[in-house]
């Protein structure tokens, strides 16, 4: 600006310094108040921002229905961009409040004492100590009204309660705060009413099952997490994540497949020793048998022979009979009779003994 | 080749769905030293010719040259320039700086170009040396035209462009302006045009343009032109 108009313009300046004064302010709380407007958004990101940064919110919660297991989170540990991996377990199930208020309840099974992801800020009361205790989101207009000092009941209507719960009642014993929960909405839930009534945190021996259902994951994201550079990051990420996600679940589904598989098998081999041992017993038992038949002919053979031999002899003894009868007649009639013929008769009493007694044994 | 070279100049406002031409085919040279007057009934584009010659208007077609540079081909910035080092323009109701004094109003023109003169000196030429401290307010209507004569003058400029100068001035600061002008073109040799509807200056001018309905009537030159001291109106 040339030193002539500069002047000009001070002179214009200290001629109606009033009006010059009141334009200022004008300008100047017109300015401010713009400003005011157009700071609030990017400090409301900002303020957001942090709190999600202090509380460690995670980018990904990962929800898997075969359920996750160390090697998930191994795979996962080798993308650069994570940084932290928390497993947790996350049911929704019927819960009873006291005696009789039934509502749905979240329960997340966390190694409370190390959370990593997703920090829980504690506002009243204490942290559980066992996994028969629990502590709950703060309430808000859209949840149940719990207070510290209640016991939550995982409701016995639920479907495998034996199989999914080493505890299925919980102390409430503090009220906590979430970054994951931290804007008040109506909480969707799979069961009962649909509308979460309490969300509830306690240690993850309160599920009796082995797997995860849920990883927390937080990235090394440095950017704003209301910014485009932070979309373009966490789509970065999801890819890499989707394809580790694609190899685990192949491979998980194979190790299920080959449990399965596995028993199957075995269930098989079962089997078949089972019927190679039956057959085994079978084939004995017929050559058992074979033998019994053949014993049973030779039996049939012998006997028939003992038979003929026996008739043979009936025969004989039939032809001497009349002449033993009339011998036997004569001594009645007190005829002596020759030494020689009582010999026969005797001989003839004891072959007609003998074919009675192999008769007799026959019929046996 | 002429100082000055309007060619098939046109110049079109448009009106709704009617199109007024201001310049309609104007043709005229100037030659360089030359006093230059361009007269012309009230409307007959007189104005629009002088903006257009002054870089502060453009043309929608045809030829302007200012010393063999194409002005009608000029960009925004090379006309800025062109006002700047080229012109000086002096405006029928004098618009002076009113918070700055008749001596810093030349200064101000003077600040901005290549080649100054003195703002003093100048002031001195047009016979305002006592008043260099007073504001425009504090000068008559004759004064403060003399000062925007002397702030285009300070300038140094190649052509000085006065529109209608006399057109708010009784008869005898008329006529001292013009014979002010009239000097400036004998002594320092500035080519100057004055666009006027008064037919009497005529005869003071080496070159006379008629202007009519956007044309040129006629353009005659002057052989003999006649101080203003000696023309009665
Ligand atoms: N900005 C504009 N918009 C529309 N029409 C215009 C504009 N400027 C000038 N004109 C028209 O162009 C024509 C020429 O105008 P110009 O100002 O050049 O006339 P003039 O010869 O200077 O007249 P005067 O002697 O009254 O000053 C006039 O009819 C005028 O109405
Ligand atoms: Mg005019």
């Amino acid at each position: 600006m040339s030193k002539i108009y500069s002047r000009s313009i001070t002179r214009e300046i200290r001629k109606s310094f009033g009006r010059f004064a009141a334009i200022i302010a004008i300008v100047a709380l017109g300015g401010g108040f713009l400003v005011g407007i157009l700071s609030s958004t990017p400090d409301m990101k900002a303020t957001a921002d942090k709190y999600y940064r202090d509380f460690a919110m995670s980018d990904y919660d990962i929800k898997s229905t075969l359920g996750f297991t160390d090697d998930d989170i191994a795979a996962l540990s080798g993308i650069d961009e994570i940084d932290k991996i928390m497993p947790g377990n996350v049911m929704d199930a019927l819960v009873i409040v006291g005696s009789d208020n039934q509502m749905s309840g979240r329960i997340y099974g966390l190694d409370l004492d190390n959370l990593t992801v997703n920090r829980l800020e504690l506002k009243e009361g204490r942290m559980p100590d066992s996994a028969s205790e629990c502590v709950i989101e703060s309430p808000t207009s859209y949840t149940e009204d719990v207070k510290i000092g209640d016991t939550i009941t995982v409701s016995a209507e639920n479907d495998d309660v034996d199989t999914t719960y080493a505890h299925t009642e919980f102390k409430v014993v503090g009220i906590v705060d979430s970054p994951y929960y931290f804007c008040s909405n109506r909480e969707p839930s799979s069961v009962g009413s649909g509308r979460t009534g309490v969300i509830l945190y306690t240690y993850r021996d309160a599920y009796k099952t082995d797997v995860y259902t849920d990883l927390f994951i937080l990235t090394h994201n440095t950017e704003n997490a209301f910014s485009e550079k932070y979309e373009s990051y966490i789509e970065k990420v999801t890819e890499k994540i989707e394809k580790v996600s694609d190899a685990r679940l192949a491979a998980r589904y194979d190790e299920i497949i080959d449990e399965a598989m596995a028993e199957l098998q075995e269930a098989k081999d079962t089997l078949e020793s089972e019927k190679a041992k039956a057959e085994s017993e079978l084939d004995k038992a017929q050559v058992d048998l074979d033998r019994g038949q053949r014993e049973y002919e030779n039996g049939l053979a012998q006997l028939d022979a003992a038979q003929k031999e026996l008739d043979e002899a009936k025969a004989q003894l039939d032809a001497v009979k009349p002449q033993i009868d009339e011998a036997k007649a004569a001594q009645a009639a007190g005829y002596p009779l020759s030494n020689e013929v009582l010999a026969q008769i005797a001989q003839y009493d004891a072959g007609i003994a003998q074919w009675e007694r192999g008769t007799a044994e026959l019929q046996k | 080749m002429s100082y000055v070279l309007f060619r098939d100049v046109c110049k079109y406002y448009k009106m709704g769905d009617q199109t007024i031409a201001a310049a309609n085919g104007v043709d005229f040279e100037v030659q360089q030293g030359e006093f230059c007057i361009i007269v012309g009934p009230s409307g007959a584009g007189k104005t629009t010719v002088l903006n257009i010659l002054g870089g502060m208007d453009s043309c929608d077609s045809g030829i302007v040259q200012l010393d063999g540079r194409d002005v009608s081909s000029m960009s925004e910035k090379e006309l800025t320039d062109y006002r700047r080092h080229d012109i000086g323009f002096v405006f029928q109701f004098y618009n002076l700086v009113q918070n700055l004094t008749a001596l810093e109003n030349v200064e101000l023109a003077s600040e901005i170009c290549k080649d100054p003169l003195d703002p003093a000196e100048t002031l001195k030429s047009v016979g305002l040396e006592d008043r260099c401290s007073n504001f425009p307010a504090q000068l008559s209507g004759g004064e403060q035209q003399r000062v925007s004569i002397a702030r285009a003058l300070a300038k140094n400029p190649k052509l000085l462009l006065c529109d209608e100068p006399t057109g708010a001035l009784d008869y005898n600061t008329g006529k001292t302006i013009l014979k002010l002008l009239q000097d400036c073109c004998r002594t320092m040799n500035k080519t100057v045009v004055v666009v006027t509807h008064n037919q009497a200056l005529c005869p003071m001018a080496d070159r006379v343009i008629h202007i009519h309905s956007g044309k040129v009537a006629s353009m005659e030159v002057n052989p003999d032109p006649v101080p203003v001291e000696n023309i009665e109106w």
